[in-house]
């Protein structure tokens, strides 16, 4: 039997929600300093308010919860869960206020979408949107991916606290023993990246004869909604608006790393190159986006006429490095994933949408290691039946060390795919429900649940509203990979009944 | 003869020329692949580029559709505003070849211009300020002043 919350369960929940809280409040001040070097001052009111909104709820929250201790495993997960929904709630204010969203659901999708790193958009009329605004759709894409949990693990959890609330947002590997050392790294390693990738974009764009300002401005977006696998772009277009390549490459680069382990990203910051070459996970991983590009591509030039080698490799070889690891940048648009990808290709596509990056990125899906280690347990299996059932068969694997396969690492990662899977699969069911095509809604809702935001053009303002939540829900729970979201929901379910 | 010709041709696409929306371009790439089409939309964001082949995406002004559209040196410079925040970029009429996919520019959906004219100019705008926005963010500044001063009056005690 799962023992009941406790009023001191629910202390620490609302402690340390409430200093989340505050936390968004204080992170608003990035947009606010946009807008006010943009000069735009009806935006930059907006996230006065904004902050004001969630720094007085936050503040509340903490004055009626005052105290602070170490939380369990329940309260760990629950605050996981609930921080989640509450930034979505919060973080669409700016966007509503905005007027570039038909209704508050449809902003809270988008605040959803770019928290949970997804990519899917609702935004009417992007093109002329204040860059402050559109600077905080990226920058949301920037904490969701990093991790809100793992933001707040650098301010406010310590100790025991901190390893629970860690695992909470979907994160096991610690890289370094200290889950805040952990998160350091991360956050060291990102804002490295963002150097780097901002400036090569910057030049690349001023090159395109971009304005020095917008130059450095689309760098900076397009690198956070990549490197954090969210694929929001500043323009309607996605990366099909700057017609170049050269942008097609880098940004394929960028989602890479962003899709990689943050532990393969130590061993190589730590000078063990050898790594790359052995990671299990990594290898897994680059097979599978060359395998599944293969079969995209055979699908294409059978199916569809009239398209050159180049032009298609282009096309397929984008998306499926954009689905795998969870991106959802496109250089084309819905309709030509509708209406020139055949049934063959967007299968395969739907497939490396599924399985995802790996484990410990920014990615989403299944992961990697977890296909990797189901492989292994089949390998280990078929291996069994053919030597004398005395025999012991240990398989291992590596993953920044050797590591011996367990049922528990099997058990656990066939629970986490059969709930993915189940996922993608009910979420395209309520799809044909509302009269879209199986396929389209499996692509659909495979793509919010793995957080990847690539989209048939089921995606759009004018869809039902129950579609929208469906949706939202399945980014959310994918995003925490489930078992977060089932203990909140048991606590919800405790609230009820009390005894 | 031969100049003769190639003006009757250039004519005849120009004549055939059907105007289309960008939505429909996408809709019915296949029936318009090839083609000579006119569109009309909204310049935006900047254009791309250098020497005789600039690229500028054109919007439609009442939905989420843009287009690249490939145009020559003399063609970009009649148009002055690009569309983005406080700016409404000219309203151009484009006629000219879409491809699904440019053998120029591989795996690109574009429009190669002949003819690019602006028919609306575009201008500045300001934004107006929300004085109630502003009235209701000085309410919260008292509000959560207070809830800070509170809080941090129970943290002493605590």
């Amino acid at each position: 039997m799962i023992p009941q919350f406790s009023r001191d369960d629910l202390k620490g929940i609302f402690h340390y929600t409430g200093k989340l809280i505050i936390l968004l409040g204080y992170l608003f001040l990035l947009p606010l300093f946009v807008a006010l070097l943009y000069k735009e001052w009806n935006p930059a009111n907006d996230f006065i308010f904004s902050s004001l909104f969630s720094l007085s709820i936050g503040y509340l929250i903490v004055s009626q919860f005052p105290e602070e201790s170490d939380i369990n495993w329940r309260q760990g997960m629950t605050i996981a869960s609930l921080i989640w929904l509450i930034y979505m709630f919060l973080g669409a204010i700016p966007l509503y206020l905005s007027g570039h969203y038909r209704s508050y659901l449809d902003s809270c999708f988008e605040s959803m979408s770019a928290l949970a790193t997804t990519g899917l958009v609702l935004v009417n009329n992007l093109d002329h949107m204040a860059n402050s605004y559109n600077f905080w759709r990226h920058f949301m894409c920037f904490i969701g991916g990093q991790g809100i949990i793992l933001l707040g693990l650098l301010i406010f959890f310590r100790g025991a606290s901190a390893s629970i609330i860690y695992v909470g947002e979907a994160r096991e590997e610690k890289i370094l023993p200290n889950v805040v050392q952990t998160a350091k790294f991360i956050w060291v390693v990102s804002m490295c990246y963002l150097i780097i990738f901002t400036l090569i974009l910057g030049i690349i764009n001023i090159i395109h004869s971009f304005s020095f300002s917008r130059a450095f401005f689309h760098a900076i977006c397009v690198f956070m909604a990549g490197w954090d696998t969210a694929g929001f772009a500043v323009q309607t277009q996605n990366i099909a608006y700057y017609h170049s390549p050269l942008i097609d490459i880098i940004t394929s680069l960028i989602v890479i790393l962003g899709a990689v382990s943050f532990g393969l990203h130590y061993a190589l910051w730590t000078g063990k190159f050898k790594e790359i070459f052995k990671n299990y996970e990594f290898k897994t991983f680059m097979i599978s986006i060359i395998f599944l590009t293969l079969f995209a591509y055979i699908g294409f030039i059978k199916f569809t006429k009239n398209i050159d080698f180049f032009s298609s490799f282009r096309i397929i070889s984008y998306h499926i490095i954009s689905g795998h690891t969870g991106v959802g940048y496109t250089n084309g648009d819905s309709f030509y994933l509708k209406n020139y990808l055949p049934d063959f290709s967007l299968i395969f596509l739907i497939i490396a949408m599924g399985l995802g990056g790996c484990s410990c990125s920014t990615s989403g899906g299944i992961k990697m290691l977890r296909i990797g280690l189901i492989l292994k347990e089949l390998k280990k299996e078929v291996k069994g039946y053919s030597l004398p059932t005395s025999t012991v068969i240990v398989e291992k694997f590596h993953h920044i060390k050797d590591i011996s396969l367990t049922d528990t690492q099997v058990k656990l990662s066939s629970i986490i795919l059969i709930m993915y899977i189940a996922t993608y699969i009910i979420g395209g069911i309520i799809g044909t429900f509302f009269g879209y095509p199986f396929l389209h809604s499996l692509f659909e809702s495979t793509s919010a649940c793995a957080n990847v935001g690539l989209s048939v053009g089921i995606t759009n303002p004018d869809m039902p509203n129950l579609l929208k939540i469906t949706y939202i829900i399945e980014m959310w729970i994918g995003r925490l990979e489930f078992i977060s979201v089932f203990v909140f929901i048991k606590y919800l379910i405790s609230l009820r009944s009390p005894e | 003869m031969k100049k003769l010709f190639l003006i009757f041709l250039f004519s005849a696409v120009l004549y055939s020329s059907e105007k289309v929306k960008i939505k429909e371009l996408y809709e019915n790439s296949e029936f318009y692949n090839g083609k000579s089409i006119v569109i009309e939309g909204e310049a935006i964001g900047e254009k791309m580029g250098k020497g005789d082949e600039i690229w500028v995406n054109i919007k439609d002004e009442f939905e989420n559709f843009a287009i690249g559209v490939v145009m020559s040196k003399i063609d970009i410079e009649k148009i002055e505003n690009f569309g983005r925040y406080r700016i409404k970029g000219d309203i151009v009429r484009v006629e000219g070849i879409y491809n699904v996919n440019c053998i120029k520019h591989p795996g690109e959906r574009d429009i190669h211009a002949i003819k690019v004219e602006v028919i609306k100019k575009g201008e500045r705008y300001n934004e107006e300020l929300s004085l109630k926005k502003i009235y209701l963010s000085f309410i919260l500044l008292f509000i959560t002043v207070f809830l800070i001063f509170l809080y941090h009056k129970k943290e002493i005690k605590v």
